[in-house]
């Protein structure tokens, strides 16, 4: 399954007024990832969906949906993606069951209410008693919006979602919710996800594969596995003599960095082989962290331009 | 484009706003009949109702309604798909922006139309039930029904406008604003032509024709008044180049305005 390319941009940029957005973007989603789109408010992430989605147009550079990067090819291959951008796209002025008629009727879903499809979608994002609520969407939470939003962008079947932070306003239940509910999309329909999402320690939890995006550059394209080796195991050292401790453990063959008065040593297998040779050489350790273990971390290293790319 | 249509037509019949407006097209005959109702027996006047009602139809009252209820409607109608951002479902479910905004158009004429059609069967019921004398003269049936075919013609070049105006401004007052706006410009011409018939009538008048407000009320001239005891139409002899030129100014107005609209509508990014 892994290898069919379905999403991949080209030096994506997108100028707004007084802005680069996107500079100068290049990557590629294989089928079946679940990537996750990392980065701070303002980095780019919500531009580079809505270039995708076709919400905005590229300054320069091309993208390409299912290996398809012809823009006049390109307008009946969205039908095949499901998309949420920042906030779902509701009428305000309709029942849930009024929206997702209108989903239905864009996307010729035949007989959606007789067929018991739309009481099915909604149940499967938890949203079981929307379907007779006669209640407008602007009085709904903004969960319950998200959880529509999401029901939405279901209607169809959908090969590839692209989502910008679907989990904004959920509770915590609501999260996990969601959460194996793009799991479940992924596991047993197959479907590729990209997704946008501030809470790393819960697109930690899924993602396959993640785009690092910052000040609208690309920082890093990075599978799951790769950044597991290279994200967890990290130290950052002060020493009495950085210099000596510095050229002693790039002897060893380890990735050692200096930063200011800081060492940074990434990808340790086993972080005692650096602190031994540390011991031996009688270089005294005046400080010692351990990198937290995650995507955070990584992610505050990679932007803070700590990381060894 | 199909679905297209469906799916407006669906938001359509589920606005509230839209029932307000067949409410208010069906209301206003009603209200002129009460009022005029209410003036005979309370002040003992003679208005003949059926006269009155007559005189909405063939002078073409009712034609106000569309030009002001359908395109506002219009203009609300579409800004709501810029304030809750819907058009992106629509690009979502691999629709273009051209089929996109030609549905749009297409559903404004319909919404204009409807309304039109309801305020004109509304008014025959009433006069139906007060008896109005439906016979037209057959020496000015002609007029009549060119007249009334080019008010319907001139009502649906102010709908595309009003949509056009919708996809240029994404803000339903805004929108709104600019056909009251468009109309008030046009009105202004008419008056500094006006003002240039004062020193030439021979031949600065005739520009007016290519002016819709104008047209309309040529058009309103033309038609049969029947307040005035059925009296004929008042005939300018220029009825022929009229007709060109309200046909010549609505396509090239319209289709002016739609290009505009259509090319703000691509062009531009979405929210």
């Amino acid at each position: 399954m892994a290898g069919i390319v379905i999403v991949s941009a080209n030096g994506l940029s997108k100028r707004y007024p007084g802005c680069l957005a996107l500079d100068n973007v290049t990557f590629a989603v294989e089928k079946g990832e679940i990537v996750g789109l990392v980065g701070k408010n303002g980095a780019g992430k919500t531009t580079l969906i809505r270039v995708l989605t076709g919400v905005v147009e590229p300054t320069s550079g091309t993208y390409s949906l299912f290996g398809i990067s012809d823009p006049k090819k390109l307008v009946p291959l969205r039908k095949r993606i499901a998309a949420m951008v920042e906030t779902p796209a509701l009428y305000e002025n309709m029942t849930p069951h009024q929206n997702m008629m209108t989903r239905c009727l864009l996307m010729e879903t035949p007989n959606p209410e007789k067929s018991g499809y739309i009481q099915r979608i909604l149940d499967f994002v938890g949203l079981s008693g929307s379907y007779n609520d006669r209640r407008k969407i602007k009085n709904y939470s903004l969960g319950m919006r998200q959880r529509l939003g999401i029901a939405m962008a279901m209607v169809g079947d959908p090969e590839l979602m692209i989502l910008d932070e679907p989990t904004n306003g959920l509770d915590p239940e609501g999260i996990k919710q969601i959460r194996e509910l793009l799991l479940k999309l992924n596991h047993e329909r197959g479907v590729t996800i990209l997704i946008s999402s501030h809470i790393l320690s819960e697109l930690e939890k899924f993602a396959t594969s993640y785009l690092f995006v910052d000040h609208g550059k690309l920082l890093r394209q990075i599978s799951a596995e790769d950044l597991e080796k290279q994200a967890r195991k990290s130290l950052s050292l002060k020493t009495s003599d950085n210099a000596k401790a510095l050229s002693l453990l790039l002897a060893k063959g380890l990735a050692a960095s200096l930063s200011g008065d800081t060492l940074l040593i990434v990808n340790l297998k086993d972080p005692t082989i650096a602190l031994n040779a540390l011991s031996e050489a009688q270089i005294s350790l005046l400080d010692m962290k351990v990198a937290d273990n995650g995507l955070e971390d990584f992610y505050v290293n990679l932007v803070g331009g700590r990381a060894i790319l | 484009m199909k679905s297209l249509l469906k799916m407006y037509l669906y938001r359509l019949v589920h606005s509230v706003l839209f029932w307000v407006c067949i409410g208010l097209a069906v209301a206003t005959p009603l209200l002129f009949v009460s009022i005029y109702a209410e003036m005979n027996a309370k002040y003992g006047t003679t208005i003949s109702i059926a006269s009155t009602l007559l005189s909405s139809i063939m002078g073409m009252d009712f034609l106000s309604w569309p030009l002001i209820l359908g395109p506002a409607f219009i203009s609300f109608f579409y800004a709501l798909e810029w304030k809750d951002g819907t058009f992106r479902n629509q690009l979502l479910a691999g629709k273009s922006r051209t089929e996109i905004y030609l549905s749009s158009q297409i559903i404004g004429l319909l919404i204009s139309l409807a309304v039109f059609v309801v305020f004109f069967f509304a008014t025959l019921l009433l006069g139906l039930v007060y008896r109005m004398p439906f016979l037209l003269p057959s020496e000015n049936a002609g007029d009549f029904c060119v007249s009334f075919a080019m008010m319907i013609f001139l009502g649906l070049f102010v709908t595309v406008v009003a949509t056009s105006f919708a996809f240029i401004v994404h803000n339903a007052w805004g929108a709104f604003g600019c056909l009251i706006g468009f109309s008030f410009l046009l009105e202004m011409i008419m008056l500094l032509i006006s003002l240039l018939e004062f020193y030439n009538v021979d031949n600065y008048y005739i520009l007016k024709e290519w002016i819709y407000t104008y047209q309309i009320s040529r058009f309103e001239s033309l038609a049969f008044d029947a307040t005035e005891n059925l009296e004929g139409i008042e005939a300018t002899g220029r009825t022929i180049p009229l007709i060109l030129k309200t046909l010549a100014s609505s396509l090239l107005g319209g289709g002016g305005l739609g290009f505009l609209g259509w090319l703000s509508f691509t062009k531009r990014d979405l929210k």
